[in-house]
């Protein structure tokens, strides 16, 4: 009977001893990995982040190439237009000031330029007809426009000091298009508006400068400059050289009656 | 009972089972054991087996550890895989539109060739007459200045006023003299010889600046348009290479692989320049007026209304100013007010090119008859007004142009400018008949007065400018105020609602300059061909008769395509597998269009983008590609990986590319 009872309660004792070395282990087991946990879902959620930011680099890289190159209307970058209004455009959600993670920074631009392998072969292809041939076709890849690049880059501005250790934070969108397809650009699309100013201008009858797009600057250089070589001398203080300059550069351009454009106040264009 | 099997439990496993005790304590031990001394034997089973699940979170959260770093690696791959999708389809896009936009280079470039070998026949002609006429409207206008020198000098008479209008004359005529000066010395006293560059052949043999560039930008037409497939395709490859992030087994080509080959074109011969140079139309009859009107009427709008003569409307009454014959108005002329209008005609490059060297001495407002009004003060951007030149340059011009195509202008004569500036010897000359007469030259002013209730006003300078007037024409003796100066006067009288009168004055005043006597000279010839050097010239290019591409033509449609290999950025050996569809490939469709007019003579042969259409089509035009080798850049296996995934998908392409 006594053993009996002994048994009980050193049984009893021991249970409560087991019972008291382990309480308590999974919470400093769950408050050890927690943070790793925590670290990786916020990793995962600040990834997931930059992935959309990245993805939205893209397409507002795509957009500001192709508007540029349409010279269409819409948000563009400074110094024309605003990184604001890009930011705005493309980027709504990631940028909010008020995002507790922290906020965005766009900056966008845009240049010109195009990989020159395709003016190369054109070139080449152009030696093996003559060497003036050449010459023209690498005077037309030098002036007409080649391509334009929109990059869209987005700073992504962490207040988790984290964040900015495992990462920069930046995602750089690049886009590059072909500019335009060398059309005649006289009076179709001038600058940066599609309106028909030039057309009025030129229903003065007035010389203007050979339209953008023109061969008449690249002719001139690659076979006579010779006559600009002898009125230039001349073309700072003479009217009538500088007009005769003008003149035989002259390339045919838009002499029809003046077209009558509405400005249109919604869209800000004619 | 219960109390001693438990014991003899413990006890027999603490005998019979010690490795499972170490185990145990190995399971509790560790740096997360928070048992220092070992488990009594005393200790029942089921707590031992408590203790051996210490570690079970730690285990599971290791295991969860895992899963989750391996769904940020999804999470990042997905992400990367979907950015990667967006880069290809944009890089597709611009694949369309770089190798589309290749074609209507080729066809712009042309184009813009042709226009500009047009032009530069037309320069030609009159770049050529341009040092003449300089030096001939020099010789005017110092006898112009001569005659204003000596007015100044002789006085106005009681009029004072019109000392003002001699001096800012004079001013202005001074400072063409010394333009002309210079640049007469620049182009036919320096050595230099504009001839080099407009004559075929050159003075000094060789051949002419300007028609090696005609000669250069047809050859640069046919190399453009023999290249056209190639162009294409380099533009396509490079286009998606470069908008796929630098990925260097990416690629992209464009379908059908020899794009932009298919056109039919032809180089004319020479002669087929005469439509465009002299009536801005399509050369070889090629022009209809509906379809394919060519650049200088669509596009540059050289066009004229072409009227019924026959039909008048409504006469009215126009005002034509003074008679210096007569010294009293002119009767007024009497015009329609609108005409019945039949049709509209265009004009050349020729035309274009010689109306911008006369505008130089072309003033603002009417220019009828003789008379060659000028401006108040002098306009750099027409330097030459008032003067001769607008005469010069295009009697000199039309006699070169007729040379290259006869018949484009009448055959005016040509004269040398031989002034006689004093009055006396200018009448005498007239009146011995020899030599004779080519024209009488005096200078204009114009100035009003109005006279408001009989206040009278004070003149102003209205304008001032020159008259030539057929052989010698001498004015009035009664109109003479001083020695050279001649007035006349008309009035104009108006009331207005209170009964208020006014009259306008206005004054003609015009000083004698002198009168030509200079006869007809040579003009030189720059389109001298000897033999059958002008039919060896190349002639334009441009699509076969009948043969344009039109609207919606096969020919004028390209499709885009880029590729790029599916790769995980992170834990490619787990991620990455075996998968059918090992590329991801993007498609977009462009087509090449002239909204203006549908030949390699208008410059606005545009690209643009449209839903992609036939999937299937596209897809099987691979198989008909030319040998390898033909674009160095396109690999055989991308060629045949791209071909096999656009036959497999293009059963969905409705569902997959509906846009």
């Amino acid at each position: 009977m006594l053993d009996d009872t002994a048994k009980k309660i050193d049984a009893k004792r021991l249970r409560q001893l087991a019972l008291c070395r382990c309480r308590g282990t999974a919470m400093i087991e769950a408050v050890l990995v927690l943070p790793l946990i925590l670290a990786l879902l916020a990793l995962l959620f600040y990834l997931g982040g930059a992935m959309q930011r990245h993805e939205r680099a893209a397409i507002a890289s795509r957009y500001v190439a192709w508007r540029a190159a349409a010279k269409a209307p819409g948000p563009q970058p400074a110094p024309t237009g605003s990184n604001a209004e890009i930011k705005e455009s493309f980027f709504v959600g990631l940028s909010g000031a008020s995002a507790a993670e922290g906020s965005a920074d766009v900056d966008a631009d845009i240049s010109s330029g195009y990989p020159s392998e395709p003016s190369e072969a054109w070139a080449t292809a152009a030696g093996s007809v003559s060497f003036e041939a050449e010459s023209l076709a690498r005077a037309y890849a030098d002036r007409l426009p080649s391509g334009v690049t929109g990059r869209v880059t987005v700073q992504h501005v962490a207040t988790v000091p984290l964040w900015t250790q495992i990462t920069s934070g930046v995602s750089v969108g690049r886009h590059i298009r072909l500019d335009g397809d060398w059309r005649f650009t006289d009076h179709v699309v001038n600058v940066e508006h599609w309106h028909d100013d030039q057309a009025r201008a030129n229903h003065n009858l007035d010389l203007k400068p050979a339209p953008t797009q023109g061969p008449v600057d690249a002719v001139r250089d690659t076979f006579y400059p010779e006559l600009e070589n002898a009125l230039s001398p001349l073309a700072g203080g003479n009217d009538l050289a500088r007009a005769l300059d003008r003149f035989y550069r002259l390339y045919p351009g838009y002499a029809g009656p003046a077209v009558e454009m509405q400005w249109n106040e919604a869209l800000g264009f004619y | 009972m219960m109390g001693g099997e438990e014991a003899k439990e413990v006890q027999g496993l603490s005998v019979k089972r010690p490795l499972q005790r170490s185990r145990a304590r190995q399971e509790c031990g560790g740096d997360f054991c928070l048992f220092t001394q070992p488990l009594s034997p005393l200790v029942p089973q089921p707590l031992r087996r408590h203790c051996r699940n210490r570690g079970a979170i730690m285990v599971v959260t290791l295991l969860a550890l895992v899963l989750l770093a391996s769904t940020v690696f999804y999470v990042f791959n997905v992400g990367q895989h979907l950015t990667q999708r967006i880069e290809t389809q944009n890089a597709a896009d611009a694949t369309a539109v770089a190798s589309a936009g290749a074609i209507a280079r080729g066809f712009n470039t042309v184009a813009m060739n042709n226009v500009e070998a047009a032009r530069l026949l037309a320069l030609v002609n009159v770049l050529d007459a341009v040092p003449q006429a300089v030096a001939y409207t020099h010789e005017d206008q110092q006898a112009v200045l001569k005659a204003l020198d000596r007015q100044l000098v002789a006085g106005v008479g009681p009029d004072a006023y019109v000392h003002e209008g001699l001096v800012l004359a004079r001013d202005t005529v001074s400072r063409q003299v010394d333009m002309l000066a210079e640049v007469d010395v620049a182009l036919n006293g320096s050595g230099y010889d504009v001839a080099a560059m407009t004559h075929f052949a050159a003075p000094d043999g060789s051949r002419g600046k300007l028609w090696e560039a005609i000669v250069g930008l047809g050859e640069l037409s046919e190399a453009t348009l023999s290249q056209l497939a190639v162009g294409v395709q380099s533009h396509a490859h490079t286009a998606a290479r470069v908008n796929q992030m630098g990925d260097s087994a990416s690629g992209g080509f464009a379908l059908p692989l020899l794009a932009g080959d298919a056109m039919a074109v032809e180089q004319n011969d020479f002669e087929a320049f005469r439509g465009p140079v002299v009536d801005g139309l399509l050369p070889l009859e090629q022009d209809d007026k509906i379809t394919n009107r060519g650049p200088f009427d669509v596009l540059f709008g050289w066009r004229i209304p072409v009227f019924d003569t026959t039909l008048r409307d409504r006469p009215v009454t126009l005002t034509q100013g003074f008679s210096l014959d007569t010294g009293v108005p002119t009767p007024p002329l009497t015009e329609t007010e609108s005409r019945t209008v039949t049709g509209y005609a265009t004009w050349g490059t020729y035309r274009y090119i010689r109306g911008a060297a006369m505008r130089l001495g072309v003033g603002e407002g009417p220019s009828t008859g003789q008379y060659y009004p000028g401006a108040l003060t002098f306009d750099p951007e027409r330097p030459l007004v008032p003067s001769l030149w607008r005469r010069r340059i295009q009697f000199i011009s039309d006699r070169k142009i007729n040379a290259l195509f006869p018949g484009t202008a009448p055959a005016n004569v040509v004269r040398d400018p031989e002034w006689v500036t004093d009055f006396d010897t200018a009448a005498a000359i007239a009146q011995a008949g020899t030599p004779s007469v080519a024209y009488t030259l005096y200078v204009n002013f114009i100035y009003e007065r109005r006279d408001v209730g009989g206040v009278q006003g004070t003149p102003e300078l209205e304008g001032w400018g020159l008259s030539r007037l057929p052989g010698y024409r001498s004015l009035p003796p009664s109109a003479r105020q001083v020695p050279y100066l001649w007035k006349d006067e008309r009035i104009e009288t108006s009331e207005d609602d209170q009964g208020v009168q006014t009259q306008a004055h206005q004054f003609l005043y015009a000083v004698f300059v002198g009168i030509n006597v200079g006869q007809e000279v040579a003009v030189r010839n720059p389109n001298n061909f000897i033999g059958s050097e002008r039919a060896a010239l190349p002639g334009p290019v441009n699509f076969v008769k009948d043969e344009a591409p039109q609207r919606g033509d096969a020919a004028l449609q390209v499709l885009g395509v880029a590729h790029r290999p599916k790769r995980a950025a992170l834990w490619a050996r787990a991620f990455d597998g075996t998968r059918p569809d090992a590329d991801s490939v993007a498609v977009a469709q462009a087509h090449v269009f002239n909204n203006h007019s549908w030949d390699l003579w208008t410059q606005m042969w545009h690209a643009q983008l449209q839903p992609v259409e036939d999937l299937d089509d596209w897809a099987r035009s691979l198989d008909d590609r030319p040998p390898s080798g033909s674009f160095p850049w396109l690999i055989e296996g991308d060629l045949n990986r791209v071909g096999d995934y656009l036959k497999a998908v293009a059963p969905w392409a409705p569902e997959l590319l509906e846009h």
